[in-house]
């Protein structure tokens, strides 16, 4: 079957203007490569970055009892929304910092309905000492086999076995165990306001986070809370939920249920929750405008092939060619090249990418604090970036195919 | 008395003014009746108008008052649409310069008014192949037209004007870009498709000796019919 007249003569102008084809494709493939590279880069990072958000911490953290008043303040809220103040008396502002009767109320948390794991933590700063080494770290005092249901901890060890974590031994990050210059079998001294002992070192972390894997000191939750001389209370019980995107209800309803102070892990990620948003309207801003750039080459082309093809134009509409198939031969002729040119640009995004991930940069350890791992193309914003290239195109080929089709056909041959 | 059925193409009036304050009457109150299987020469100096006239009466142009009719139809009415539909089946037309699709072969340029069409069957082909074999052309029908000659090429465009059968074809200066010899060879290749084919032919020149081949002279000065010359 033969080709229709647009296609036909569009495919034939393509080949006959090689040059002038080729810096439309360049400029739309340059467009869509770096629409493909740039988000999939800093979109791996986030991904990264959120995934281990959700992932690598729970979904809500109980850290401490509210202050009586502020919960009696939510509990009044919904019969005074409005501005009235309302006095609110209460002679005991807060309570103990630390959570009393936790493994009741554990019990109690496990037995919700979106609650899927439930586990304890003494949380602190400390000193960690070796020889005349002084570092700062955060002690976490942990329930080995509720924080692998927790977190999957054990795909963060190192070295080490976490699941024979006995008293007086600890697990530390790989920064600073580096820094501190020990291995397994050393010990340390861990440093508090309650007092100082000597753990033994067996095994280290390695979370990818630069900072985490500075300054995480673990040990068992019985030994951590008999060197911050805590009995047996806790600061914090985290809760992993069935779906995480749901934490933030879920810990408002623990909130007031509890009178609890619940933080969801989108409270916690709050920066970087919103990092993200201004992210994404950034890099649609920035490719909107590599875009349209491109689709500017095309637009600016296409009056230049008008102008030079007048005669031709003229031609074809004496020989009784409609003006809208004039129309189409030249937006054709954009969309073809255009689409050739997407085409070569994901192929050129994906080849960056690759080279980016071979190169040494990708191996260096980020100043923010987060291990570099490879990009992976982006595959939404790869089919927004193709679908956005052709957008632009047909929209800039439409003033210069409109000019064609109506052209006069005398001028255009005395032209 | 003239038959109606005879008459293929009439112009009532026809005016072509150009300018707002100081309008220039390119072509002035023309009245001009052709007939079917006439072999007409329109003569006159440069920017006499006869190009204009030829634009008007093929439909490329559209006049500022007057008529053209073709077959009793008043051209007036017509949509863009119907006279880009006339001009494809019913005119042909031959430039000065051959105005061939350079990134086409003479074949391919041949058959161009058909795919305009939507019509490039077999049966086209092998028309447009018989038409360049008849005009000599029939071993460079693969060539570009930068492959071929000036006189060549006005051949090949000779052809395509004819491709699809067309009841009228308009010639502008169809031999001014061409020597003496090869301008003379064109003019014989038209006279005798027109005898052969009986198609209408209105050539526009401005040589006076290769008009008088013709069967009709119309000599226009400043957009006006000087005179009418039927020859026996």
């Amino acid at each position: 079957m033969a080709l229709p007249l647009e296609l036909y003569i569009a495919a034939r102008y393509i080949k006959a203007n090689i040059k002038q084809s080729f810096i439309v494709m360049f400029a739309v493939g340059i467009g869509v490569s770096l629409i493909v590279f740039i988000p999939s880069a800093n979109m791996s990072f986030y991904g990264r970055m959120l995934e281990r958000a959700v992932e690598k911490a729970p979904s809500i953290t109980i850290s401490r009892e509210m202050k009586t008043k502020e919960r009696n303040r939510q509990l009044l809220q919904p019969w005074f929304p409005g501005p009235e103040e309302v006095r609110i008396s209460d002679k005991t502002l807060s309570r103990k910092r630390n959570i009393l009767g936790y493994r009741t109320l554990m019990q109690r948390l496990a037995e919700e309905p979106d609650v899927v794991t439930v586990a304890p933590y003494v949380s602190e700063h400390i000193i960690v000492v070796r020889g005349s080494k002084v570092m700062g770290a955060d002690l976490q005092g942990i329930v080995p086999n509720l924080e692998e249901k927790m977190t999957h901890i054990s795909g963060d060890v190192e070295k080490g076995d976490l699941s024979d974590l006995h008293s007086n031994e600890v697990f530390l990050g790989r920064k600073l165990a580096e820094e501190l210059g020990v291995d397994l079998g050393s010990r340390v001294q861990l440093v508090t306001s309650q007092g100082t002992r000597s753990f033994k070192v067996v095994g280290t972390l390695s979370t990818g986070l630069y900072a985490k894997d500075y300054s995480t000191v673990i040990t068992s939750l019985t030994a951590a809370q008999k060197l911050l001389d805590m009995s047996s209370t806790v600061t914090s019980i985290g809760l992993r939920v069935t779906d995480p995107y749901q934490a933030d209800a879920i810990a408002q309803d623990i909130r007031l249920r509890y009178g609890l102070k619940a933080e969801s892990w989108m409270e916690q990620n709050k920066l970087l929750l919103d990092e993200l948003k201004s992210f994404r309207v950034i890099i649609s801003f920035i490719s909107f405008l590599i875009v349209f750039a491109a689709a500017s080459s095309i637009t600016s082309i296409l009056i230049m092939v008008v102008s030079s093809k007048s005669k031709e134009i003229g031609i074809l509409k004496a020989m009784g060619a409609q003006p809208g198939q004039i129309m189409r031969l030249f937006m054709i002729q954009a969309m073809v090249l255009s689409l050739i040119g997407a085409v070569l640009g994901v192929f050129g995004g994906q080849g960056i990418i690759e080279l980016y991930n071979a190169s040494p940069i990708a191996k260096m350890e980020s100043s923010l604090g987060f291990e570099r791992k490879p990009i992976v193309m982006n595959i939404p914003f790869t089919m927004l970036a193709v679908m956005y290239a052709m957008i632009s195109s047909f929209l800039a080929s439409l003033l210069p195919a409109w000019q064609a089709s109506r052209l006069n056909p005398v001028d255009a041959i005395n032209k | 008395m003239m038959n109606p059925d005879d008459i293929l193409l009439q112009t009532q009036d026809l005016m072509k003014v150009y300018g707002g304050s100081q309008p220039v009457y390119a072509i002035n109150q023309v009245n001009l009746t052709i007939r079917h299987q006439e072999f007409i020469s329109i003569i006159g100096p440069s920017g006499s108008g006869k190009s204009t006239l030829m634009n008007l009466l093929g439909l490329l142009d559209t006049p500022s008052s007057g008529a053209v009719t073709y077959l009793g139809d008043n051209t007036a009415k017509w949509s863009e649409r119907q006279r880009s539909f006339f001009r494809n089946r019913k005119i042909g037309f031959i430039f000065q310069a051959h105005l061939l699709l350079p990134e086409f072969t003479a074949l391919e340029n041949v058959v161009m008014p058909c795919r305009i069409l939507g019509e490039s069957s077999a049966d086209r082909i092998d028309k447009a192949k018989e038409l360049l074999n008849r005009i000599g052309l029939g071993d460079r029908m693969h060539h570009l037209p930068r492959e071929l000659s000036g006189g060549q090429n006005q051949r090949v465009a000779i052809a395509r004007a004819l491709v699809n059968s067309p009841e009228i074809v308009f010639a502008d200066e169809p031999t001014g870009a061409l020597d003496h010899k090869t301008g003379l060879a064109v003019y014989d290749l038209m006279r005798e498709i027109h005898q052969h084919e009986g198609v209408t032919f209105v050539i526009v020149t401005h040589e006076r000796l290769l008009a008088d081949r013709s069967d009709r002279i119309i000599s226009i000065l400043d957009g006006q019919v000087q005179s009418d010359e039927l020859k026996s």
